[in-house]
């Protein structure tokens, strides 16, 4: 009590329906309390609601580079330089922006969906990470002996003052090894973006793809419609090439080439998800049951191999549904929701397992 | 000699300075996660999140660093403890939008903006004010009362702490992930709950 009336502290506790009972008793009975908590009570509802509706300001003038929020995140910066951005920052609406997302970009903690994209990452194996290693310890040595053959090839240059012929032919044949590379990077991005984009209009299976994001299945593309999207050879991307495959409803296209991958080497989790749907949507048209057991025995080694692929569960059950057995299929789909984060592909799996149960 | 047991910095200057596959495969051991998880976010940001996509540019950090014989590395002088880890992210984020940005420069999403304006607009609905004006005094009177609490480095500080939670939505966690900040999590939280009380009680008695 301060003068007889109540504190702002308590009048605050109040206003969190906290505090001795006797304080409400006092504000039931003071005007100038009850005034007060009213007063406190909107005042504490504006910030709140500014709170949630989250309003940036103004842009700034003069802001830094897009590259200095990775910066002032990482701690690169000296201190007082850092804090003047962090001060910009929390007057610029744009800059603001870009400082969260630094810090949430550097932020540890991966969630399960991360986590399992990472595992899948060909480096994150024990073996690709010491061939790593090897490579990264000698690319400095290798930088040594280039700079050793640059001061050679200046050394025998000299007397005839000017490069050799055999110089300009290696330089055309690593320039066109150079710009090929460039091109197929490029031409495997725009095949991506193609075939992502198809994926996210409907899945053209009920199984699901790897490699691509989740999307509903669409009554035109579980149909009969086909989409086209070409992988010349020369790209080397199985996935991708399995994945329009699909798309083109040629699952045996996608046995051959899924196939043609694992026997060079290529038994990624991918490569091994996707086989299980080419074999499974290949026994469904061809009413072959020998093709459901290789989809199946495929689907065992990759449980085997990848213990957090949760998408060869969802696969799973859909093959135990088609041969009858309903309670593996049950098994496997409880399996795959509880591996499976939040999100609208467990969502189709609860609807299915609601359907067998 | 035993590369598990040398720090960070001892570690990434033995890998510039003296490259050894040893070397090189406790770098990846302690560094691969930070540099993939970095990747795996930012090219997330570019709505791309595909193994191989990731991948390569795990592949092109990695590369970054190895160049000219590991002038990245041997560049590094830390400034504070941990420091190599906050330059790791950073070069790594840097090298996925450098990318990204080649790939897509004519392809930049406008549409998604949001101007203050229509911003501003849509809160007066859900807030009840009256005009785009009373929103901004409103605003205007909040940073007043954190602008009157002085000029010292702390409070500068918190003030950018508070704009930085309620304009932007930055956690406590975030907030105090910045190193130069040099606040736990629980600090940052601690400011923010202090100048919102203070706020509460400036508000109210000058009504």
């Amino acid at each position: 009590m301060y003068n007889g009336h109540l504190s702002i502290e308590e009048i605050e506790q109040l206003s969190q329906q906290k505090g001795p009972a006797e304080n409400q008793t006092h504000v039931e009975n003071c005007q100038q309390c009850k005034s007060l908590l009213a007063k406190y009570q909107i005042v504490s509802a504006k910030l709140d609601q500014l709170a949630s509706a989250r309003i940036g300001a103004k842009n700034g003038m003069n802001c830094p580079e897009e590259k200095v929020w990775f910066d002032v995140a990482g701690g690169t910066l000296p201190e007082a330089e850092s804090f003047t951005h962090i001060q910009h920052a929390a007057e610029c609406e744009s800059c603001g922006k870009k400082l969260r997302n630094a810090t949430r970009l550097f932020d540890e903690k991966l969630s399960p969906e991360e986590e399992k994209i990472l595992s899948a990452l060909p480096s994150t194996g024990a073996k690709a990470q010491s061939k790593l290693a090897e490579r990264l310890a000698s690319s400095g040595r290798g930088a040594d002996v280039q700079q050793a053959k640059k001061k050679a090839i200046k050394f025998f240059a000299l007397p005839f003052g000017r490069p050799q012929p055999w110089m300009a032919v290696a330089a055309v044949v690593i320039a066109a090894f150079v710009g090929f590379q460039a091109y197929r990077i490029n031409e495997i991005g725009k095949i991506q973006t193609k075939i992502a984009n198809q994926y996210k209009k409907g899945r053209p299976t009920e199984f699901r793809v790897a490699g691509v994001d989740f999307s509903r299945l669409t009554a035109t593309m579980g149909g009969v419609e086909r989409f086209y999207v070409r992988v010349p050879d020369w790209l080397q991307r199985p996935t991708l090439s399995a994945q329009a495959a699909f798309l083109e409803r040629e699952w045996d296209a996608a046995i051959r080439i899924l196939e043609k991958a694992r026997q060079s080497g290529n038994n990624s989790v991918e490569v091994l998800d996707n086989l299980v749907v080419a074999y499974a949507l290949e026994g469904e048209r061809a009413q072959d049951r020998d093709f459901y057991a290789k989809a199946l025995l495929l689907s065992d080694e990759i449980i085997q191999q990848y213990p957090s692929d949760a998408i060869v569960y969802f696969n799973r059950a859909l093959l135990f549904e088609q041969l009858g057995r309903r309670q593996d299929a049950i098994v496997s789909l409880r399996k795959f929701i509880e591996m499976e984060p939040d999100g609208p592909s467990r969502d189709e799996a609860k609807e299915k397992l609601q359907m067998l149960l | 000699m035993d590369y598990q047991v040398l720090s960070d910095d001892d570690l990434v200057r033995e890998c510039g300075e003296n490259p050894c596959l040893e070397a090189w495969e406790e770098f990846i051991r302690r560094f691969h996660r930070t540099i993939a998880s970095v990747a795996l976010r930012a090219c997330r940001e570019w709505s791309q999140a595909l193994p191989d996509v990731v991948e390569d540019r795990v592949q092109d950090a990695l590369a970054k660093l190895c160049a000219d014989n590991y002038s990245m590395l041997r560049m590094f002088h830390p400034h504070h403890p941990g420091a190599f880890r906050g330059y790791l992210r950073k070069i790594t984020a840097n090298v996925v939008y450098d990318h990204f940005r080649a790939e897509h420069a004519a392809k930049r999403d406008v549409a998604n903006t949001t101007e203050l304006n229509d911003s501003i607009h849509q809160l007066d609905c859900e807030l009840g004010f009256t005009s785009s004006r009373d929103f901004e005094i409103f605003l205007n009177e909040i940073d007043d009362l954190l602008l009157q609490r002085g000029n010292g480095p702390i409070e500068k500080r918190d003030r950018a702490i508070f704009w930085l939670h309620y304009r932007y939505g930055m956690t406590a966690k975030e907030i105090a992930s910045i190193p130069s900040l040099k606040l736990g999590e629980k600090g940052v939280e601690s400011v923010i709950h202090r100048l919102m009380r203070e706020i509460k009680e400036a508000l109210v008695s000058k009504d």
